[in-house]
């Protein structure tokens, strides 16, 4: 069983999230479970974690949108090999954002609704389907083996809003030997982009403090990653899906089963 | 062994011995071809080639590692044509005008402010197959592959010679690869030759039929400014060639 969880204040939104999410989902054991009046991210995506039932646990924001046709058996054949799976973060994480890493140690490629074009794919790396090894993830997209996130939790003390709870909870992960990686191969158009204000300023705080014994503070580099400016959400596809890749295995109903 | 042609009117000694001091035992003929025409001169130096095997090498090329042709022969055994940069899809008379995720390779240049900048298009891979061109400063491949296909002399100034004969390659069903493990510092930026204009334009007539468009794409160049070679050299070898 898979258990999607959203925290959403907007109706609205949400409603056409899970419209959005229902054909995708028609093969696969599932339940929705959406928080609408969470007061923090890790405290409503605590709640969910009491509530849900899935051996898997998908952590997402209300404002994403799968644009390949089948991300699903995807993410259940990589949760085969993985405990906690993103589509964008670090193999080496040097500060409060995974982005501040060395550009060779970022992986992970989103699509954005764009200034100048419609749309705008930033690109991290992206050199296979999957990237193993990685030490912190964005939180547009988080799925937890329930072991996983049962002993890791989520911290609502240290992190009581809606920032970095996402590099707080998968740093942990890491920390505690859990197998992370990024699939590049799961393409997300997110309809936001993060909001880098004062309130991230405290929560960027509250993690070097939290965080100051582990070897994450040395010199952030600071590079913008590759982007290009696409029309439709074909082309985002498109770009996201390199020839270099290998074709994606086939998929027989008996892999799409949840792990346990 | 390898042939080296230089298309310049400078004096090429300072690059023979450069390029010789990364050649371990590898046999190497030097050749020096001139003239306004780039199609030409390398017309010409196929006909003073002796070696099996061929570079088209910018002069100023500074090659960064030690065993460099020795490990470009390597990849040649692996492919009939190998390049430091290019494109998995030609899709316009630019070879970069198909923009991400098809284009390859990386290198690093001077600026004018000392520092270094570490251009990637992308580098997934030390050794990515299945281009379908190739540009920049070096191009290798077999001397009777280039006999049996020859510059195309239409293209008169310092573009395209190279993309063009490139994606005939391709279209002759020759297998071209990008190098990304082999390390190119330029001085200065790839030219932008006056001609350049009627040069795409040469090509876009000749090829147009052949490629798939694709829409008009803007694309960011993973551009970053590094104060040193030194400091450079890392970012060539990406780490996730070793871990991934």
């Amino acid at each position: 069983m898979l258990s999607i969880v959203t925290c959403s204040h907007r109706p609205d939104r949400l409603a056409a999230f899970h419209h959005h999410l229902r054909p995708l989902l028609a093969d696969i054991p599932h339940e929705l479970i959406a928080i609408t009046d969470a007061t923090g991210l890790c405290e409503g995506y605590t709640r969910a974690l009491h509530r849900s039932s899935g051996n898997l646990l998908l952590f997402c924001h209300d404002d994403i949108r799968f644009l390949s046709p089948n991300p699903f058996p995807t993410l259940l054949r990589h949760m085969q090999s993985f405990d906690l799976l993103g589509v964008a973060g670090t193999s080496r994480l040097l500060g409060p954002h995974w982005g501040l890493a060395r550009p060779d140690f970022l992986f992970g490629q989103v699509a954005h609704p764009g200034k100048i074009s419609p749309f705008e794919v930033a690109i991290y790396n992206a050199p296979a389907r999957i990237i193993p090894n990685i030490q912190a993830l964005d939180g547009l997209f988080l799925c937890f083996r329930r072991a996983c996130i049962q002993s890791i939790g989520w911290d609502a003390a240290t992190f009581p809003g809606f920032h970095l709870y996402d590099l707080d909870a998968s740093y942990r992960a890491y920390l505690a030997g859990c197998k992370l990686a990024v699939a590049c191969d799961i393409p997300l158009l997110h309809h936001s982009a993060g909001a880098y204000d004062d309130r991230w300023e405290h929560a960027g705080a509250a993690f070097i403090r939290k965080h100051r014994t582990s070897p994450v503070l040395k010199q952030p580099y600071l590079v913008p990653c590759g982007g290009v400016a696409v029309h439709t959400p074909e082309e985002a596809l498109e770009v996201m899906t390199p020839p270099y890749w290998p074709a994606e295995p086939i998929v027989s109903p008996e892999r799409t089963a949840v792990p346990c | 062994m390898l042939s080296i042609v230089f298309h310049t009117d400078d004096d090429v000694r300072p690059a023979a011995q450069h390029f010789a001091d990364r050649r371990r035992t590898v046999p190497l003929q030097f050749i020096r071809v001139r003239g306004p025409s780039r199609a030409a001169a390398y017309n010409h130096a196929l006909d003073l080639a002796v070696y099996p095997a061929l570079l088209f090498a910018r002069p100023d090329a500074q090659l960064l590692s030690p065993d460099f042709l020795p490990h470009l022969l390597a990849h040649l055994q692996r492919t009939d044509l190998l390049g430091i940069t290019g494109t998995l899809r030609v899709s316009g008379a630019d070879w970069f005008r198909s923009a991400h995720p098809y284009l390859l390779g990386q290198y690093l240049y001077g600026l004018p402010d000392g520092r270094i900048a570490h251009v990637v298009f992308n580098v997934p891979a030390p050794f990515v197959p299945n281009a379908q061109a190739l540009d920049g400063p070096l191009i290798a491949c077999p001397l009777a592959l280039a006999k049996s296909l020859r510059f195309d002399e239409t293209f008169t100034g310092l573009n395209y010679a190279e993309m063009d004969f490139s994606f005939r390659a391709h279209l002759a069903g020759h297998r071209l690869a990008v190098a990304c493990d082999l390390p190119v510092y330029l001085p200065t930026p790839p030219p932008h030759a006056p001609d350049w204009q009627s040069q795409a334009a040469r090509f876009d007539q000749k090829h147009h039929h052949r490629w798939q468009p694709l829409p008009e794409r803007r694309f960011d160049l993973r551009l970053i400014s590094l104060p040193s070679l030194d400091a450079a050299l890392p970012y060539l070898t990406p780490a996730y060639w070793t871990t991934t």
